[in-house]
């Protein structure tokens, strides 16, 4: 159960040091209609990439180490279940609709060169520790340097949090944005009743 | 995917499922959008005098012995019961906040384990524990550590001293005189959560102490890598 070497070396050789203190700040607050979000879940449920933490063949070398590791600890689809829609193309550019050009300008990215994902994560479920490995975005617009924000759907409720680096994110107002850095390590949880509802949005700086 | 279940169409609001005489005695704001809220100012102190990394050691040791947590929540369907691990509390002050997050909702005996440790099983360290609290009643106090093992929830409730019910025999709880106080025995690390009303915890140190006053919604989640671990004194105050 708590055999985490694997894991510890895996940060340990990426120097992850949380003495050290990273500033992160809220990048924006996006003008969206939650219920809109929420709305096209109801209607796309069926649609839904649904996925848990474990190795698949996509993933690069990175995303899948980090998965091994997780499921090593305990990690499993019990606890880390998640619901997104944007990876479908259709889904992608009716969501690029919902958030606006407005809003993708606010944020200073290129809409042809942007991935919107909605992630839905039930109760119970959590984000282990990870950083990303925008391989998603990259199938669709090659190695190229990106930026990767955390966009809250809804107002903040009870149990939903995030963590990136040594902050705490939680409080949010619909709309509040945030920059998750390249390399830098987060996790995300649903301690609460209700579900939780993120946007992750990647993109080209214009 | 589909769920076995719907998703509630309007928001859940978790102040009808605790009981009325907690409302009563401890009015709360109950809006998780308050921003001049005080409920961080529960924080006690941080205990400087006790060993908090020899007790952290031992209680991940006892949990490794077994390697089985004691301790999860459930929903039987079939009985239509809220379930503590092997236990039916169906008759117990948190059945209603157990209902909203178990039955029709996503957590489950897969997210939601921890190991206990409590009262005489601490052996040699009960009683120097136990005098930390001079100001509960030596024969109806309780001590329980919870070691939280990474990817496991303890979902947002208001105390209801459910536990401290079953082991003293009482009939019926009195929250006028009941307390619980909670210390972290380890720093705070990667993916470990606590919100405590509107008051999201970070950066914890061992040994800081927390007056869990009565009413307060709170919570916890472990998406790190290293188990979360906190230690509960509940009892009648003298």
């Amino acid at each position: 159960m708590f055999d985490n070497q694997y894991f510890i070396k895996y940060l340990a050789d990426r120097k992850v040091d949380l003495s050290k203190h990273l500033e992160i700040s809220k990048f924006c607050r996006l003008e969206i209609d939650p219920k809109e979000f929420e709305d096209f879940v109801k209607v796309h449920r069926q649609d839904a990439t649904v996925k848990s933490w474990h190795p698949r063949p996509f993933l690069s070398d990175m995303g899948n180490e980090q998965a091994i590791n997780a499921n090593w600890i305990g990690y499993n689809e019990g606890n880390t279940k998640e619901s997104n829609w944007g990876i479908n193309e259709i889904h992608n550019t009716i969501l690029k609709g919902m958030v606006g050009n407005k809003n993708l300008k606010k944020l200073g990215i290129d809409p042809d060169k942007t991935l919107i994902r909605l992630l839905e994560y039930l109760p119970g479920h959590c984000l282990p520790l990870h950083c990303d490995g925008l391989e998603g975005f990259k199938k669709l617009h090659g190695e190229v340097d990106a930026v990767r924000f955390f966009v809250a759907v809804s107002d903040w409720d009870w149990g939903h949090v995030l963590q990136v680096h040594d902050n705490m994110i939680s409080n949010w107002k619909s709309g509040d944005t945030y920059v998750i850095p390249p390399k830098i390590f987060h996790a995300s949880a649903n301690f609460g009743i209700a579900p939780k509802y993120t946007l992750t949005i990647t993109g080209v700086k214009t | 995917m589909k769920l076995n279940h719907k998703i509630a169409e309007e928001r859940l609001d978790p102040k009808n499922a605790v009981p009325k005489e907690i409302l009563e005695q401890y009015p709360w704001h109950w809006d998780p959008m308050k921003q001049d809220h005080e409920d961080d100012s529960c924080f006690m102190h941080n205990i400087k005098d006790f060993d908090w990394k020899a007790l952290g050691d031992w209680a991940i040791k006892k949990c490794n012995e077994h390697l089985t947590p004691q301790k999860y929540w459930w929903y039987d369907y079939d009985n239509d019961a809220v379930m503590h691990a092997n236990d039916n509390v169906n008759s117990m002050p948190i059945k209603e906040q157990a209902l909203l997050a178990l039955k029709n909702n996503t957590h489950t005996k897969h997210n939601r384990q921890y190991f206990k440790i409590a009262n005489k099983e601490f052996g040699e360290w009960y009683e120097p524990l136990k005098k930390m609290f001079p100001n509960l009643k030596e024969d109806k106090m309780g001590i329980s550590l919870f070691v939280q093992p990474p990817g496991h929830t303890i979902w947002s409730h208001t105390d209801t001293y459910s536990s401290f019910i079953r082991r003293t025999g009482d009939s019926k709880a009195d929250y006028t005189v009941l307390r619980r106080y909670m210390a972290f025995v380890r720093d705070w690390d990667f993916g470990h959560f606590f919100h405590y009303g509107n008051h999201c915890f970070n950066q914890w140190k061992a040994g800081d102490l927390w007056d869990l006053k009565p009413g307060i919604y709170h919570g916890s989640a472990n998406a790190g890598i290293n188990p979360k671990i906190t230690i509960h004194w509940s009892g009648e105050l003298l």
